[in-house]
């Protein structure tokens, strides 16, 4: 009896795991049979480190999901513009500095972040338009101040960060991995992260408990951006060059790794593990599709039915009778 | 006379229409060649792919959902068409028709999702648009298809009877169906659900058919919207409606409908439709530099936007404290 009760807290905690991590079991055994010299560790590392990108980004998504309120950012493709603008171009008296690169990136994409915020929250315009509509603007705020013409000079240390450090690992997706795990503790040990899933189960119970509930609503804006400005400077260090254009299928691909990851749209129940894997079944996805030459009206058909296919599994509302 | 002044202040759809009044305006001064006849019309029929787009999303946010997917499915039926004139000798009656069941059958796939299956609208259609563009770029990776019979370009580009641009009348057609459908049992359960699921439920509607219902004639408007781009651009373009989605929410938002659903109605829509659409041209007679045009109209739009949530907050707040004040004097 306390095996199966121990069963059935397993299953329901990690049920929201499935969809993802069967896609990833089911991507590799393909893959390895079909396609000789897939699975070596090059290949993985790869596809690991162009994931890492996807998953800052779609990290900070998930912020903003599991706050609830039908939340979501399509805004982060712009933020990374501004990241790999900014972020690789900084010196520092003459030195050119990581962590300091990072900070000011991060603040730089949290106070537009915060526009994000205040435009859902306090005008309760819907997220979808406003994050949209501020996507628009702050890309052509960036095409106004470059006009079009972007140069970069990337610091030798962020170059770096594509190095490996024990096959399949790179430098890059090392980092991306311990700002998941610090992230995932955080959800499910610290205060903060229970007032965040409180907020996104029930605004009006977090209120009533005296959780600041407009704070965090606005908030997690601020982060989703700083998150996505980051993922801009790594995209910038990983891609070698930056474009105006060159994220345009982020903020879809984000939104769309958080979903296959496990967290529910309704808010209040996220998980970063979950949306790393969720990043790793797109990158991993479209990998193997390249390899069978697919074009790419036919990979995006069929993302777009592996994202349907997870949502009927696990992302259904109860029935109206209940 | 009092009473009727009050109503039309209460009307949801009053902010865009001013604001597209305003828009108007500061188009005909500064470029008076605006109003004429043949750059109006041609103003318009530009605009109508969008705006058929607009009606459709209009309908189902107020059952209560959205639909994010429309401007890709009108992508699919546009490049469909195109390459079936191109390539096939069917009769053009024939992948007319296709087109239609193309439309149909997108939005009966987003409405069983959403309807039948219980998935959330938004995620919903943000999965099947990639379904549906990526069809369309698999059918033509490029541009092409320039084999649209010359009938079909000449009937969308004239004006019948002499005053009626295609425009008008596609348009016409959709307000006219949309009217009738909001007339019938159906429309009325759409406001009922939108208003409230839980309680529409209880009462006896078939939340689930009119769901369905409500999404296969947003896949109407995208096939007339279709039809008209086909006519239009001549070709097929994968692309043609992949920003459509968006903007088109964005208008139904400034067009009032409520976000919860169960409030607004097609004016509003159509205003704040064409409000989008005007903003561009407005920023070209203003000789905005190119680089700067991207950054103006998305300002223009975000202001629009503010500016019409703000006065709809405004009047809720004053009818509750007319409300309260009411109250208050009753007890009194």
């Amino acid at each position: 009896m306390n095996k199966q009760a121990l069963a059935k807290s397993l299953y329901s905690k990690l049920k929201d795991y499935i969809p993802a991590a069967g896609a990833i079991a089911a991507l590799g055994l393909i893959s390895t049979i079909l396609i000789d010299g897939f699975m070596n560790a090059n290949n993985i590392g790869a596809i690991l480190l162009r994931a890492s990108v996807l998953a800052i980004v779609a990290m900070g998504v998930t912020f903003v999901i599991t706050a609830g309120d039908s939340g979501l950012d399509l805004s982060t493709g712009s933020l990374m513009v501004v990241g790999a603008m900014v972020g690789p171009n900084l010196r520092f008296g003459g030195q050119e500095s990581l962590i300091l690169s990072f900070l000011v990136v991060i603040v730089i994409g949290a106070l537009i972040g915060c526009v994000n915020g205040v435009g859902v929250y306090y005008l309760k315009i819907p997220a979808l338009v406003m994050t949209m509509a501020m996507n628009g603007l702050v890309t052509g705020f960036c095409i106004l101040l470059t006009r079009s013409q972007l140069t970069v000079n990337l610091p030798a240390k962020l170059v770096a960060l594509n190095d490996v450090v024990v096959e399949p690992f790179r430098k890059m997706t090392l980092l991306v991995a311990a700002v998941m795990i610090l992230l995932q503790l955080m959800l499910t040990k610290s205060k903060f992260g229970q007032m965040l899933q409180l907020t996104g189960n029930n605004r009006q119970a977090a209120r009533l408990n005296g959780i600041p509930v407009a704070a965090i609503a606005v908030g997690v804006y601020s982060i989703s951006s700083a998150m996505a400005a980051v993922g801009g400077v790594l995209l910038a260090g990983y891609t070698g060059l930056v474009h105006i254009d060159m994220t345009v299928e982020y903020p879809m691909q984000a939104m769309a790794a958080v979903i296959i990851g496990g967290t529910h749209a309704a808010g209040g129940v996220g998980s970063f593990v979950g949306s790393v894997m969720g990043a790793i079944v797109l990158t991993l996805l479209n990998s193997v599709l390249l390899a069978f030459n697919m074009p790419a009206g036919a990979r995006t058909f069929i993302q777009g039915l592996v994202l349907l296919g997870v949502l009927i599994i696990n992302n259904r509302s109860a029935k109206l009778r209940q | 006379m009092k009473e009727k002044i009050k109503k039309i202040g209460k009307w949801p759809s009053l902010p865009a229409i001013a604001l597209l009044a305003i828009l108007f305006v500061y188009n005909g001064v500064l470029n008076p060649g605006f109003f004429k006849k043949s750059t109006f019309f041609t103003f318009l029929l530009s605009s109508t792919p969008m705006i058929c787009i607009v009606i459709g999303v209009c309908t189902c946010k107020i059952v209560g959902g959205i639909d994010i997917s429309l401007g890709n499915l009108l992508s699919l039926i546009n490049v469909t068409m195109a390459y079936l004139f191109s390539s096939s000798d069917m009769a053009a009656p024939v992948i007319i028709l296709i087109g239609l069941l193309i439309g149909l059958g997108g939005g009966l796939l987003n409405g069983i999702c959403i309807g039948v299956l219980r998935v959330n609208p938004l995620l919903a259609t943000f999965a099947t648009s990639p379904v549906y563009w990526g069809l369309a770029l698999w059918i033509m990776p490029t541009p092409g298809g320039y084999g649209v019979p010359r009938e079909l370009i000449s009937f969308v580009n004239k004006t019948h009877f002499g005053v009626l641009p295609t425009a008008v009348a596609a348009l016409a057609i959709l307000v006219i169906l949309w009217l009738l459908y909001m007339k019938s049992i159906y429309g009325i359960s759409i406001y009922g659900i939108g208003g409230n699921e839980q309680s529409a439920y209880v009462s006896g509607m078939n939340v689930a058919r009119s769901k369905v219902l409500a999404h296969v004639f947003g896949g109407f408007c995208a096939f007339v919207g279709g039809l008209v781009a086909t006519g239009l651009i001549a070709s097929g373009d994968p692309n043609i409606g992949t920003e459509f989605s968006l903007k088109a929410v964005t208008a139904v938002v400034i067009g009032g409908v409520a976000l919860s659903g169960g409030e607004g109605d097609v004016w509003g829509a159509l205003a704040g439709g064409f409000f989008l659409s005007t903003i561009l041209i407005a920023i070209i007679s203003s000789k905005v530099p190119t680089f700067a045009q991207n950054f103006a109209n998305y300002s223009i739009m975000l202001c629009g936007l503010v500016l019409a949530v703000v006065i709809k907050l405004g009047a809720e707040y004053y009818r509750t404290r007319a409300k309260k004040k009411q109250s208050e004097e009753v007890r009194q």
